[in-house]
């Protein structure tokens, strides 16, 4: 596996070549070394992935799309994307991050091909904060309301809010979403007031 | 849920494909315009059609440059995963501004040329009393493509707008 070079190959290469020409060579010799591994690495990366995430990526597709059919679809769409975007991994954030931020992209994308073909309201945290929803206590009432409200936000206030049901912290939703700190440390607190405001039933979805 | 590499590559090859064959019938209908006015450039005794079907020609040859030079979009960018959301989703929607926004530049006013000379020379040898049927059907013409190119440029400014408002969005503390 792999390709070794022959020590008259390099003499050659230094005799013949200007040194942008080497370097571009030996980069290119690099690579053919590595594309096995690198294809391995994309494969593990992705398998790692999927078993980790899986159900959390389940989680956001039903929170970016409510028809079954079309949710199967972008749940098939962000694997793929995931897949593919592990031939690029450079480990400068971590496997969550990467595996977050690929999923809510491609889930953007899928929002923004659907208004396209059917254009539609979609409101801020700032707006749902100001209306008064009448009370749900039942759970599962709750939390379909809850998935109904969710899915009808701009995108940005849908990334923070799902990122937020799922765990994550100030820092990361900073980190996944390019929100500064301030900015989400403002919308996690309009999400738990109307949370615990509108949404009683729903209080302990975030897990 | 975990796909197999093997369907992975498959769909990934198939959303890619959906590309294509969108610019494929692109090409086509680029072809058939081409196909059409060449052979009424070659065919045609008078100089008038001649010069508009040659217009009209190099506005296809044109498009279709275009669209060869521009690449087919990724259907799913590798880089998402490098990209912040807001980032991402702001390049999305100016891509989409820009397409938009060009559209008179590279779709419509190409073929502008062309048809605005087949349309003055079939109203000047028209009979007089068939002339203003003429005059009205190049009108109605004419209104349609501008209320296209209008309809395209006031999506780019909803979508300018949309930046904006991400921009503020993601700006503000």
């Amino acid at each position: 596996m792999g390709y070794a070079p022959a020590r008259r190959d390099h003499c050659a290469l230094i005799r013949h070549y200007s040194f942008s020409t080497i370097t571009r060579l030996c980069c290119k010799k690099l690579c053919a070394v590595t594309t096995t591994s690198d294809v391995r690495g994309q494969n593990d990366l992705y398998e790692q992935a999927a078993t980790e995430y899986g159900a959390a990526l389940a989680r956001l597709a039903r929170g970016y799309e409510g028809d079954p059919d079309k949710r199967r679809d972008l749940l098939q769409e962000i694997h793929v994307a995931l897949w593919r975007s592990f031939g690029g991994f450079d480990g400068l954030c971590s496997l969550r991050t990467w595996v977050y931020r690929v999923a809510h992209n491609a889930a953007a994308s899928h929002v923004i091909r659907q208004r396209r073909a059917r254009p539609h309201m979609m409101v801020s945290l700032e707006e749902v904060d100001a209306l008064r929803i009448e009370p749900e206590t039942d759970r599962n009432v709750a939390l379909s309301r809850l998935t109904d409200l969710i899915r009808r936000l701009k995108p940005l206030d849908r990334q923070v809010i799902l990122a937020w049901l799922d765990g994550m912290d100030a820092a990361e939703i900073g980190e996944l979403t390019g929100l500064s700190s301030g900015n989400v440390a403002t919308k996690v607190h309009r999400i738990k007031s109307i949370l615990a405001r509108d949404f009683q039933g729903a209080r302990n979805e975030r897990s | 849920m975990k796909i197999p590499v093997e369907e992975l590559r498959a769909k990934a090859a198939k959303f890619q494909s959906r590309i294509h064959w969108r610019n494929a019938r692109e090409y086509v209908a680029a072809l058939v315009v081409i196909a059409t006015f060449g052979r009424a450039l070659w065919k045609n005794p008078h100089i008038v059609p001649r010069i508009a079907s040659a217009l009209i020609v190099a506005g296809a040859i044109y498009i279709v440059w275009h669209l060869w030079k521009s690449g087919a979009p990724k259907f799913l960018p590798a880089d998402m995963g490098r990209v912040d959301c807001v980032r991402f989703y702001r390049r999305e929607l100016e891509r989409q501004r820009d397409l938009l926004r060009s559209v008179w530049k590279w779709y419509i006013g190409p073929l502008i040329p062309g048809m605005a000379l087949s349309f003055i020379y079939a109203v000047a040898i028209a009979p007089a009393d068939r002339r203003w049927h003429r005059v009205v059907g190049g009108a109605v013409l004419a209104a349609f493509i501008w209320i296209i190119g209008w309809m395209n440029q006031r999506a780019a400014g909803r979508l300018d707008g949309r930046i904006a408002e991400l921009d503020r969005e993601a700006g503000s503390v």
